[in-house]
């Protein structure tokens, strides 16, 4: 039925009001002629049908051998649309042009991700991943994905125990397995749970070992329990072992960096936020300076979502940091290169998704704040008193 | 001629209404009539609709008649059937 309705919308059709004369002649005319008459309906000698807008021209003989007088009352399908809107040639033309960019847009990776090991950093994964050929941008069909998670697990050599390159959609995902010592694994440590470090929203949980007590989705508090050590068999009894587990989740955290203010001295003094966008590996400035590779300073990537999917764009945040002679504004630029130094080290294994920047002057001192919306590894390992420990005392 | 179509759907032993060409019609309830092996409309109302069947005319009353259907010498009556007649040409 739905075949039928599309071939005939594509063919286009012509339901039509025949009057007067003998429409039981007109009919006979039509089925000898081959004409093919979809739903006639007669009502007070008036005879409504649709026909083929091939066959409509054909008619007219016939109506006239009848005596009948054509009138077309609706004419559907593609023919008529497009003749009706040939003056908005850019509709149709839009649409072309979108579908094939669609086609060719869906041929390319747009974002890469890491996944499952919170022992490696995710931007060495991705660093090792892109030096390969694995970045956003890249043709589809131009990746092994054999042959670069062989080479990402030879570069992280003695960290992973397993590496995996899986292409889904247009999204690249780097599946990494964390090396376990085998002596360590086998032995269990002593009776804990994992608990929640921080305040945030529960994104993932996977548990290793013991039994999840949280659900994905909601809001933790610190301290909370995520992961639980002690299961109940049974039979009632309670049993006591180290829960493992990785457990991720979202929230917003504050870094701040302070240095008193100095009078002498060299450093940064200015600050300038250079913005692009980039699309899959493309970067087209958006001001009047380019971007550039090495500069002084931090990058912030922030990429467009939509319904969950990372798309191939985002914009690029560039905070440079120049050095000038004036040595009373140096204070400034040294606790930058603090600030810098610190936004480094504490989130090399976090997943930063936007930074706000803020900086205050008082009592003869620069603090610079950075607010981070932020994925991060949640759990911690809590021990629980089983009462067997002595005291020392 | 009927008795040489006779003889040959005797010879061939056809059915009867194969040889003789002679039409089918199916009744779906009181609501369809399938007519196959029509030769022509001789009447179409919403009340009546009046087909030649070759040997004998059909004659179908009804309510709010309409061709379902229309392709060579198949025909498909819908609507409400009330009676149907055979009466010769």
């Amino acid at each position: 039925m739905r075949k039928g309705f599309f071939f005939s919308f594509l063919r286009g059709s012509v339901t039509f009001v025949a009057e007067g004369g003998f429409p039981e002649r007109f009919l006979n005319l039509c089925n000898v002629r081959g004409i093919a008459l979809f739903s006639p309906q007669m009502h007070q000698k008036t005879l409504t049908a649709t026909v083929r807008r091939s066959d409509y021209f054909r008619l007219r003989d016939v109506a006239k051998r009848s005596g009948m007088r054509l009138r077309a009352r609706e004419k559907h399908g593609l023919p008529f649309f497009l003749r009706r809107h040939r003056a908005h040639l850019a509709l149709p033309v839009a649409g072309a042009v979108f579908a094939v960019l669609a086609f060719v847009l869906s041929g390319f990776v747009w974002s890469v991700e890491s996944t499952g090991c919170a022992s490696v950093s995710r931007t060495e994964v991705l660093a090792a991943a892109e030096t390969l050929g694995l970045h956003a941008g890249v043709w589809r069909k131009n990746i092994d994905t054999g042959a670069v998670a062989q080479e990402v697990m030879h570069r992280l050599n003695g960290k992973v125990s397993w590496v995996g390159v899986n292409l889904s959609g247009t999204r690249a995902e780097v599946e990494v397995h964390p090396y376990i010592d085998p002596g360590e694994d086998e032995t269990y440590g002593e009776p804990a749970n994992i608990v929640a470090d921080f305040d945030g929203l529960l994104l993932s949980l996977q548990v290793h070992s013991g039994r999840a007590a949280a659900p994905v989705g909601t809001g933790v508090r610190k301290g909370d329990l995520l992961i639980s050590g002690v299961s109940v068999d049974r039979y009632g009894i309670s049993h006591l072992y180290e829960a493992r587990g990785i457990a991720t989740a979202l929230h917003d955290d504050v870094l701040c960096v302070e240095r008193a203010q100095q009078t002498a001295g060299g450093g940064y003094t200015k600050v300038q936020t250079v913005p692009a966008l980039r699309l899959l590996h493309l970067t087209v400035p958006l001001g009047m300076f380019p971007p550039s590779r090495n500069f002084d300073g931090f990058t912030v990537f922030r990429q467009a979502q939509w319904g969950g999917v990372s798309l191939p764009l985002g914009v690029v945040l560039q905070t440079r940091c120049y050095r000038t002679e004036r040595p009373s504004q140096s204070t400034f630029g040294l606790l930058l290169d603090d600030f810098t130094c610190a936004f480094e080290a504490r989130y090399e294994k976090t997943n930063v998704l936007s930074t706000s920047l803020s900086l205050r002057q008082s009592a003869g001192k620069y603090a610079l704040t950075g607010e981070s919306r932020c994925i991060d590894y949640i759990g911690q390992t809590q021990k629980i008193d089983t009462g067997d420990e002595v005291p020392t005392d | 001629m009927q008795n040489l179509k006779q003889t040959v759907e005797t010879a061939a032993q056809l059915a009867t209404d194969t040889a003789l060409l002679l039409p089918h019609i199916e009744l779906h309830a009181n609501c369809r009539a399938v007519i196959d092996g029509c030769r022509g409309i001789v009447a179409y109302d919403e009340t009546c609709v009046k087909l030649n069947c070759g040997a004998f005319l059909l004659t179908l009353h009804g309510d709010a008649l309409c061709m379902e259907q229309l392709c060579g010498a198949h025909i498909s009556v819908g609507g409400t059937l009330v009676s149907l007649e055979l009466s010769s040409l």
